[in-house]
């Protein structure tokens, strides 16, 4: 007996994924839900069971397998970091960067940097304090106009963030428990109701660096820095080219820039918050009367 | 194949894959060929500028020495050396140039 989700269109990815049991197709359904469309799906996932003395669990899209595994969770987490490639693989229209981001009063923060930083931890308390939520992975620009198109993708929480976030442990059927073991992915009408965010224009850069222990410091990052950074957090400039370097740099000079080092969450987000008011205050005070 | 023998009267280019793009004093620099992105601070961003593969490198010291009240020795040591990690790095080319 297999279940199928609905039809889930991610930027340009459209997929549905089939499940060998109901309470998993209705998890998918919830953490996949900002991205659901009434057009039929292209590509086809499928966890399967294996019944054999010890039961396998294998992947596959459109029939070819990708990954077997005897851990569900394994699996699962594979299928979602299959889906998050393809949705870059196939959304290249974009200019894809690596970055988590929020969103308030129309303008984005930005927060690029490595896996380990610290960007989905800080964009889900971001968001938990009321900002708009646009991503915790990709950020995708319209190379034309410079706005962001949100991919409210589900925020992956391992279990380094459990202790700092635990209101966000799903709550999931008990059959869908395995499958979750070693990963969280919470939907991010969770967070709050409202918390996605609309098309919105890059209005600050801010790298997040997490240290054990350190007190939450910012410091003003220069432009040029900011551009490298924007540069290395690109996942596709290759097919953009100079054109797509041009446009960064008018990113990089349309924001402003920091430099974020934190072990406390509760301060680091604290001093995001900071920022914005700042500038805000500072871009009233600038403004033409 | 880098080549690292020049002089005073060589002219070099920026190789024609890069972009770059000045921000704040500094120059940005992305090449197009191999996704790399190099950032030049301060007197490093202002050789780069005058890397327009018309002026030779006397030229270029010339006009540093009017800038940055250093001396002709210093100026002149400071911008072989820069313009040597330039070349290592791959991002200037030799050109026939003309002075202007």
């Amino acid at each position: 007996m297999h279940y199928q989700t609905g039809a889930f269109m991610a930027l340009d990815f459209d997929f549905a994924v089939r499940v060998p049991e109901l309470a998993l197709a209705e998890h998918l359904d919830s953490i996949f839900l900002p991205f659901g469309t009434s057009q039929k799906a292209t590509h086809l996932y499928s966890i399967d069971k294996e019944d054999s003395q010890s039961p396998l669990y294998s992947v596959a899209l459109d029939g070819s397998r990708l990954l077997t595994a005897r851990r569900p969770d394994v699996a699962f987490s594979h299928l979602l970091w299959h889906i998050n490639r393809n949705v870059i693989e196939t959304s290249g229209r974009y200019l894809l960067l690596h970055a988590a981001a929020a969103e308030v009063s129309g303008r984005a923060i930005l927060l690029p940097a490595p896996a380990g930083s610290g960007k989905t931890t800080l964009v889900a308390a971001l968001v938990r304090s009321g900002l708009g939520y646009v991503t915790d992975e990709v950020v995708a620009l319209r190379p034309g106009s410079l706005d962001i198109r949100p991919y409210p993708k589900a925020l992956t929480l391992d279990p380094g963030s459990w202790e700092d976030l635990p209101m966000m442990r799903p709550t999931v059927d008990r059959g869908v428990e395995p499958f979750v073991a070693s990963q969280w992915n919470v939907e991010p009408s969770r967070i709050r109701t409202d918390a996605l965010a609309t098309e919105c224009r890059p209005g600050f850069v801010v790298t997040p660096r997490y240290e054990l222990g350190a007190r939450a410091t910012v410091e003003e990052m220069s432009r040029s820095s900011t551009l490298a950074l924007l540069v290395e957090s690109a996942f596709n400039l290759e097919a953009h080219g100079a054109n797509g370097f041009r446009r960064l740099a008018e990113v990089a000079r349309s924001c402003a820039c920091y430099r974020l080092v934190f072990g406390d969450l509760q301060e680091a987000c604290r001093l995001v918050l900071e920022l914005i008011t700042h500038n805000q205050l500072a871009t009233e005070v600038g403004r033409p009367r | 194949m880098t080549f690292l023998r020049f002089d005073g009267i060589s002219v070099l280019a920026p190789r024609q894959s890069l972009v770059s793009e000045e921000m704040d004093g500094d120059v940005v620099i992305f090449d197009d060929d191999d996704g790399s992105v190099h950032v030049l601070n301060g007197p490093a961003a202002a050789v780069w500028g005058l890397m327009d593969g018309r002026r030779s490198i006397d030229v270029i010291v010339e006009t540093l020495e009017s800038l940055y009240e250093k001396g002709r020795v210093v100026v002149r040591r400071d911008t072989f050396e820069f313009v040597r990690e330039l070349i290592v790095r791959g991002l200037l080319v030799e050109t026939p140039g003309q002075d202007p």
